[in-house]
């Protein structure tokens, strides 16, 4: 036992004999210790608002990954250390400070493994698929084509980070090149567009046409060439065609041929074979009015318009509907009977009367009901255009490009944005506007400059895309995307459900059947996993503690696919640690509080 | 919708009738009657509490020509006699900034049924609130939407109420599915009620003790026990002994068995643990409070630490009050991810244990300071204070700890991760750092028993943002469970107030003769 004199003597012989001791004594002072938590609360709750304003990735980009944060702790723990240090030799009432000191440190060692050595990310399963080994980690990848090589190299890259923009681009090299990777756009949201795109080998004009409705203020774009995309559903809600002409061909609509078996006893319910496979929409009804009375067959068309025939005066006479479908009471059966397969009728009484009906017709054409014909106008530049709405009478004209003209459709207006005497559509990734709800890839706006300064055209690149970029001399491919981390084992998902509160949509579980496997081991592993209770390959006690097993939990699901869900992949080889400094920074402190002898005074 | 249906029926219907509204009779027999509502059985009475407050934010309600109704008169009326009641401002429009955006603003907080459902914008910025939670994004609605979202709730709770769907007294027959729909009642006296009812299958036991707790109010007289209580000790002055001392520990025990019986009320009916949304985390933290104050001032013989309690209690439990259209009283039931989950039950009860200790050591903390000024002290180590503080800090501490380390199993039990930076999680790492870093400046010499007064009101405010600003300033993260407008004056007033207490220690700090050493 040493008194406070005692320690105080030792510390300054230490400090006179030993440059170590001198450091010890200086890293492990008290108030280096409160000025480095004090200045660490300070970072994080900063940090938390940091987080708030932008995002987890963000905040932990510039704080929490960041190389001065890591000094930080590195400085804390060589405080620790060296606090503890300073009290040896220790006694019985340093326990609890030393448990609790080597308890951080512990944890800090647990963290800075799992950092390092370990991931989290996600895997996206289907039911039925292959079985995957891959998971995708959320740290994005910039991977260039070396143009000389065309070996790839990749790199991290995080735009969302420190995001590229024109008057602050990032300057990439290009391995292998002298020309250099130019990055000045990022947005987190794009989507894939048409846009027309001149090309003096495609043979065929293109247009592009903007539509702005009752809706909103922005318009819709479309894109047609004439021979290969002529054609525009605007969600089944209106069809726009760009044709040579606006004459309307004689369109051959599809034909049908349909028998019906006609019960008396079981009307309403024919037996029906139609070769288009759908119903024709007529019903045909066989009896008599009056009982003893001649034998009548009623036709009862589609639209609800309907006539009664005597029977005998349409048997086997062909009538020709409206719109040109054909019908021609076959044959008639009095009582009718199967014999051998064959209807036959027993005899002439009425007992059982069945007429058998053929029909022949085209069917009606599922139009939408707003259509909108352009055709190339007499000058390059212009369209004819005829529209209508419905039944509406349609409206036709000529307009050039630029021009706003009515469409025939109630509350809309269109426009002739564009027009190419030959192209062709391609399919760009572009920026989605502020205004337009859905979710897009986030996507990053780059071209290749060459070493004397020359620009190549520049493109949007979407994650988990790539696309050539091209320069005066040079071409490399660039993908952009998150990393890919591969497993050493497979997973496959083999079902997914998901029970609901009783009487409700709302799910109230997860549960997801899993298969892992590992082929070079011959191993399948089943296991299921649900909401709070995940999976974890390899099985068993010692993957377990050493944490050198992945742990797979739900994560995201689709409400419409049934047959996919998302997991979450976590693989952490310092958890361990970071449990035991746990317990024992707790052990620590209760010690600390409690477990002392009893003193007058804390100090 | 048939809610759609129901509001346009309104309309037509009620065309011209601008005329008030008939009131039905006050009745207290319907209280303990069984209503089905939000997937239980509930009385009648918490009901009416929990309609009124969804949409006026009180459980009084103002009605032109009839002044203040009570909730069981306002459902009453609704149900006896709903003509007209879609003209009356009753539902709350609490969003300043929502009412400038449909054109409402200057016409106070409260619009009819009417107004509301004639506005189209209300229903686009809803509708945008719908979409941004329904596709799953992280990217929460505007703040507007989410308000917006708030009130079309409140009209359909309306239209549900005007129409009587809301009614559902009808047992399901002998027979049916415990989880079978009940039906609902046209109105009608008690009496024919009860009958109806007796075929029901549901413990009328529970729902008598329901009906009284939400009448009797356990947490209301829980803080009037304990103002009793400090009066009393304030009375008393110094004396340990002594009639007035005595008074004061029964009304202190007293306000504890209200509490712990309130609790023990509310688990058993709602057959869960205590601390599942903001409401119910203050009651907790109150009962924390008032438990360690109790135990304290058992073992060391010292009413101090009751007298502390007591402002925390009381401003707990009235705050608890202000506002139950935020702070929802009502017992429903749990999202299935909180149901049933061991850790988090843990976790949760632990570290609302140290907010519990840390707020009566705040309490301390204040007496503490105003007794050095007085004193022209700057509080040795070995002053009995100190040691009060010191006490209340070692548990908050451990247990602030021990319930940090929990959230991390459970997160690591639940989905493999330790820690994630959450911002929650961020905040109470940086409450604890603040009271470690209170706990070492003093043994460093840094500042006194003084130091350790103010240290542990400022650190109080680390665990509100840990606590309450997380949820409802910060709004983002995995524990925003609670975005909402609700209280952010009230909570920052109190933490302004208390920055200015702080600012006032420090100036007036007691400024001893040089001789006495300051440690």
């Amino acid at each position: 036992m040493l008194s406070k004199e005692e320690r105080k003597k030792l510390a300054e012989k230490r400090s006179s004999q030993s440059l170590v001791w001198r450091a010890v004594y200086a890293f492990g002072s008290l108030d280096l210790a409160i000025l480095l938590l004090l200045s660490l609360a300070g970072v994080c709750a900063v940090a938390t608002f940091l987080e708030s304003g932008f995002s987890a990735r963000v905040a932990r980009a510039y704080v929490y990954s960041a190389p001065w944060f890591n000094i930080w702790l590195l400085l804390l723990s060589l405080n620790l250390t060296c606090s503890a240090a300073t009290r040896w030799p220790w006694e019985k009432k340093h326990a609890g400070f030393v448990i609790t000191h080597a308890g951080i440190l512990v944890l800090l060692a647990g963290a800075l493994i799992g950092r390092s050595k370990g991931f989290e990310g996600s895997v996206d399963l289907l039911k039925g698929a292959p079985p995957s080994a891959e998971v995708l980690l959320d740290r994005p990848r910039l991977t260039v084509e070396s143009p000389a090589t065309g070996q790839l190299f990749s790199t991290p890259f995080d735009p969302e980070v420190r995001p590229p923009q024109p008057n602050h681009p990032r300057l990439l090299p290009l391995p292998g090149s002298e020309a250099r990777l130019f990055v000045d756009g990022f947005t987190r949201r794009s989507h894939e567009k048409s846009v027309l795109a001149p090309d003096p080998g495609a043979g065929q004009p293109g247009l592009t046409l903007e539509l702005t409705g009752p809706f909103g203020p922005e318009p819709i774009s479309t894109s047609l060439t004439l021979g290969t995309f002529p054609r525009s559903d605007l969600g089944n809600v209106a069809v726009v065609e760009f044709r040579p002409s606006l004459l309307q061909p004689q369109e051959t609509r599809p034909t049908f041929r349909e028998t019906q078996m006609i019960l008396a006893r079981d009307p309403g319910h024919p037996i029906l074979h139609n070769t288009a496979g759908i119903s024709s929409g007529y019903q045909f009804f066989v009896g008599s009015r009056e009982p003893g009375g001649p034998m009548e067959l009623e036709i009862l068309r589609p639209d609800g318009s309907g006539e009664v025939y005597r029977l005998t005066e349409i048997l086997e006479r062909t009538l020709v509907d409206a719109e040109g479908t054909q019908v021609l009471a076959a044959r008639y059966w009095p009582n009718l009977v199967l014999r051998e397969g064959q209807p036959a009728s027993a005899d002439d009484r009425p007992d059982n009367p069945a007429v058998l009906v053929m029909l022949e017709g085209s069917l009606a054409d599922p139009a939408a009901p707003a259509k909108l014909l352009l055709a190339p106008g007499p000058v390059p530049g212009t369209v004819l255009f005829r529209g209508h709405s419905g039944t509406d009478k349609p409206v036709t004209g000529q307009a050039k490009v630029g021009e706003v003209f009515s469409p025939g459709w109630q509350g809309w207006s269109a426009r002739l944005a564009a027009w190419e005497s030959s192209a062709r559509l391609e399919t760009v990734t572009a920026p989605l506007p502020a205004s337009d709800p859905r979710p897009g890839r986030p996507a990053i706006h780059a071209r290749l400059r060459t070493a004397e300064g020359q620009d190549g055209p520049a493109r949007w690149i979407a994650s988990g895309t790539s696309a050539i970029l091209q320069a005066e001399g040079t071409a490399s491919r660039v993908g952009f995307g998150l990393e890919l981390r591969p497993l050493p084992f497979t997973l496959r998902l083999d079902s997914f459900e998901v029970p609901r509160d009783p009487g409700t949509e709302e799910p109230a579980n997860f549960i997801a059947a899993v298969t892992f496997a590992e082929e070079k081991k011959n191993l399948e592993v089943p296991a299921q996993l649900q909401m709070n209770q995940p999976a974890t390959f390899p099985p068993g006690l010692w993957p377990q503690i050493t944490g050198l097993s992945y742990k797979f939990s739900q994560a995201g699901w689709d409400p419409q696919n049934l047959n996919r869900t998302t997991l979450q992949v976590l693989y952490d080889p310092g958890w361990m640690l970071k449990w035991a400094g746990s317990l024992l920074i707790v052990a620590g402190i209760f010690s600390m509080f409690y477990l002392r002898p009893p003193r007058s005074s804390a100090t | 919708m048939r809610r759609l249906l129901f509001f346009l029926f309104f309309l037509t219907a009620a065309e011209g009738s601008r005329a008030g509204v008939t009131l039905a009779a006050q009745d207290r027999a319907y209280d303990t009657l069984a209503i089905q509502h939000r997937g239980r059985v509930k009385p009648w009475f918490g009901f009416t509490q929990e309609m009124t407050a969804s949409l006026t934010g009180r459980t009084k309600v103002s009605v032109p020509e009839h002044g203040r109704l009570g909730s069981r008169q306002f459902i009453l009326s609704l149900w006896q006699h709903p003509e007209g009641w879609e003209e009356q401002p009753v539902i709350l429009l609490d969003s300043a900034a929502l009412r400038k955006e449909i054109g409402l603003e200057g016409e106070g907080r409260f619009f009819s049924f009417r107004q509301l459902s004639e506005l189209p914008r209300l229903g686009q910025l809803a509708a945008e609130a719908e979409a941004a939670r329904a596709s799953g994004t992280s990217i929460p609605g505007t703040p507007l939407a989410s308000a917006a979202q708030a009130v079309r709730m409140r009209l359909a709770i309306f239209s549900s109420l005007r129409s009587g769907e809301a009614f559902r007294m009808l047992p399901p027959p002998e027979g049916s599915r415990p989880e079978a729909a009940w039906a609902p009642l046209p109105f009608q006296p008690a009496d024919s009620i009860r009958e109806l009812q007796a075929r029901g299958d549901f413990s009328r036991t529970k729902l008598a003790a329901e009906s009284f707790y939400f009448v009797f109010h356990p947490f209301r007289w829980a803080w009037v026990a304990w103002l009793l209580a400090a009066i009393c000790l304030l009375v008393a002055g110094r004396a340990a002994t002594g009639w007035g001392h005595r008074l004061g520990w029964l009304f202190a025990l007293s306000g504890g068995v209200l509490l712990v019986g309130g609790f023990a009320l509310r688990i058993w009916l709602s057959g869960r643990p205590p601390v599942t949304n903001m409401y119910e985390s203050i009651l907790w933290v109150a009962f924390a409070a008032a438990l360690f104050a109790l135990i304290f001032s058992y073992r060391h013989r010292s009413s101090t630490y009751l007298l502390a309690a007591a402002p925390v209690v009381i401003l707990c439990l009235i705050a608890s009050d202000l506002q139950p259209a935020v702070l929802d009283p009502a017992m429903n039931p749990l999202v299935p991810v909180l149901r049933s989950n061991f850790w988090l039950t843990t976790h949760v009860l632990t570290i609302t244990l140290s907010y519990g200790a840390f707020a009566l050591a705040a309490a301390l903390g204040h007496f503490l300071v105003i007794g050095a000024i007085r004193k022209n002290s700057l509080l040795p180590n070995d002053d009995p204070g100190v040691l009060h503080l010191y006490r209340s800090l070692q548990i908050g501490i451990l247990l602030l700890a021990v319930g940090v380390i929990l959230g991390g199993v459970w997160a690591n039990y639940s989905w493999g991760r330790f820690w994630d930076w959450d911002p929650k999680e961020t905040w109470s790492l940086v409450a604890f750092l603040s009271y470690v870093v209170l706990l070492h400046g003093r043994l460093a010499g840094w500042w006194t028993g003084y130091g350790l007064a103010v240290g542990s009101i400022a650190g109080f405010l680390t665990i509100l943002m840990a606590w309450y600003g997380v949820n409802f300033v910060l709004g983002k993260g995995l524990h925003s469970y609670g975005f909402g407008a609700g209280g952010q004056s009230l909570v920052g007033t109190f933490a302004l107030i208390e920055i200015g207490f702080i600012f006032f220690a420090l100036l007036r700090r007691p400024r001893p003769a040089l001789t006495r050493s300051s440690a």
